[in-house]
């Protein structure tokens, strides 16, 4: 390691310690590099405005925030709710699933983790307290979990970033990630069936038959979303930023015009909650640039590369080693980060060994996902306490068994590739 | 006074945003609905979309709300938690006002090239990240004046 590259990782680490906003840290260390190097220091301002200006694609980012915004401030999310307790409320343990046929539906038209625990999660949790047999650790641990899926069910937020720095199409990421979302939320549900069986759960409250075909119609609108969104980005009717901006304006017409749950004063705290979140979530992609730069021009990724060529790993035993040293690094660092800083070193040795790029992108994202719920840097926990008012270690002893089960299906993905790239293969993704 | 520029800072952004949510609309009506793809508007998106996240990175998003790591800081001390931020802030704002002026001259340098069809130069369109930099020394400045009178040290203790 170069004693530049020292001092940018010092610096960086230091800020973070200190309790500086990370994309601040990150910004602040690509300058002590450029200074401890002796380079222009201009160099920063070149990065990052050239990255922003030249990532179209990033574009989708502020799009799908907004969509997700739009959709909670205006009750999609309650009929979202409506519609699951006619499928599923009436199994043992009812709520849970309801919670978690919610969270598959609402990712089919958010990107974000934490805005699927904010939206429908906060409003299945409100629902399970009420009733007697939910304690509030297990309702807050469904909640997480099930807010898991929302990233990997497209549309996504980290698989646009992903694209960006892996080169992948995010058509075919999108599709790769129907089928591992759905399972999630299968291992999930059987998980809540076991708990519900052994601790004799309550069953939900039947809906009374005429109220059906209203809930029905009214539930069914926000899932045709997803099949538009999907169709359109994979025919290349629409890139997946105008994707995003459908997506949004779909969310405005629903909760403005259709459930008439919009007022002009939401509206603009709306596009205000839209405007920041988005500009945290950039920052971090903007201080990303800068070290992707800093460490390419230090011939890290190569390095990496051929440490692990020289190591004669195997494809397989690339991608263990690197969900262990995702999932150790998800309980301490953001996703963002992650995924933007970690993440493109490992491409130059994944292509090496043959690693197929959508396969590699959806198992990383899936191991990030799990790194939300995973203490102490959990941001999953963090929304959920906070907005519900659960407290963290009540819902981690509640937890465990859903982890387990998510990391029993990341290992599965992990070793059997065709459960990702089924779905963008048959649609046409590397057959050329 | 604070209030009425946090005010107008907020305006300004919210603005900004749902112009660039606007001008996407245009895009998409104009391909789909009149089959006439526009060449501005994928450009305006771009340039309004650098501005609305440095803009907010710098003057709308409350320190509270960024990403942070706070394992070190929820079992400091008080007084350990004041020599962080201090030292915090120092760093921070200290690096950005030493890429002031390289950013400036930077940004001032690309004045001389334009955006391609709408030809804004380039200068108009970083501009808003020397803003960045100045309100990270500004932040500094009177994060260290807070942390010094004590102010701000408590933190949300989560759990």
């Amino acid at each position: 390691m170069t004693a530049s590259l020292a001092v940018l990782l010092a610096t960086l680490v230091l800020g973070m310690l200190l309790r500086m906003p990370i994309g601040f840290s990150m910004l602040a260390a690509g300058i002590a590099y450029l200074v401890a190097k002796g380079q222009d220091i201009g160099l920063v301002a070149e990065q990052v405005c050239n990255g922003l200006y030249n990532s179209y694609v990033l574009l989708a980012v502020p799009l799908f925030v907004l969509a997700a915004n739009v959709m909670n401030a205006g009750t999609v999310s309650e009929r979202i709710f409506d519609f699951c307790r006619i499928l599923v409320g009436r199994l043992r343990g009812g709520l849970a699933q309801v919670d978690i046929l919610v969270s598959v539906i609402f990712s089919g038209m958010s990107g974000s983790a934490i805005a699927d625990a904010a939206g429908p999660g906060l409003v299945t949790i409100k629902q399970m307290l009420k009733k007697p047999g939910y304690s509030p650790g297990f309702a807050g641990a469904v909640v997480v979990a099930s807010a898991t899926i929302g990233p990997i069910i497209p549309p996504s937020i980290p698989m646009v970033l992903y694209a960006l720095v892996s080169g992948a199409s995010v058509g075919a990421l999108f599709l790769g990630g129907v089928v591992p979302g759905l399972l999630m939320a299968g291992v999930l549900m059987v998980t809540v069936q076991i708990i519900a069986i052994k601790r004799d759960m309550p069953r939900d409250a039947p809906v009374p038959l005429r109220e059906w075909p209203a809930v029905m119609f009214r539930g069914a609108l926000p899932v045709s979303l997803p099949l538009v969104l999907l169709g359109g980005i994979y025919s290349g009717a629409f890139t997946p930023t105008e994707a995003a901006a459908v997506a949004a304006l779909h969310a405005l017409v629903l909760a403005g015009l259709v459930y008439r749950a919009l007022t002009w004063r939401t509206l603009a705290g709306v596009m205000l909650e839209s405007t920041r979140s988005s500009a945290v979530i950039t920052l971090i992609i903007a201080g990303a640039f800068f070290l992707n730069y800093a460490f390419t021009s230090e011939g890290v990724p190569q390095q990496l590369a051929a440490a692990v060529a020289a190591a004669q790993l195997t494809q397989l035993q690339f991608l263990l080693l690197v969900n262990v040293v995702f999932l150790v690094l998800g309980c301490v660092l953001d996703t963002a980060v992650m995924l933007l800083v970690f993440v493109p070193m490992l491409i130059p040795t994944a292509k090496l060994l043959g690693v197929d790029l959508v396969h590699f992108g959806v198992v990383a994202i899936v191991n990030m996902m799990i790194g939300l719920i995973t203490p102490p840097f959990g941001m999953l926990l963090f929304v959920t306490n906070a907005l519900a008012g659960i407290p963290i270690r009540d819902m981690l002893a509640e937890g465990w068994p859903f982890l387990i089960a998510l990391l029993l299906l990341l290992l599965a993905i992990t070793l059997f590739p065709q459960l990702v790239l089924w779905l963008p293969q048959s649609m046409g993704y590397g057959l050329k | 006074m604070l209030r009425w520029a946090q005010r107008t800072a907020d305006a300004i952004g919210g603005t900004l945003f749902t112009a660039m949510f606007l001008v996407f609309l245009v895009q998409i009506a104009a391909r789909f609905g009149f089959n006439r793809p526009l060449p501005w508007t994928d450009e305006l998106a771009v340039v309004l979309y650098v501005w609305v996240i440095l803009w907010a990175a710098a003057f709308m998003v409350p320190t509270r709300e960024h990403v942070v790591f706070d394992l070190v800081w929820n079992v400091a001390s008080r007084r350990i938690r004041r020599v962080m931020a201090i030292a915090g802030h120092l760093l921070i704002g200290g690096l950005a006002a030493w890429a002031l002026p390289a950013s400036w001259d930077y940004v001032h340098f690309m004045r001389r090239e334009g955006t391609p069809v709408l030809g804004i130069p380039f200068m108009w369109v970083y501009l808003p990240f020397v803003l960045l930099l100045v309100a990270l020394v500004a932040r500094a400045v009177l994060g260290v004046r807070a942390a010094w009178r004590g102010e701000g040290l408590d933190g949300e203790v989560r759990g």
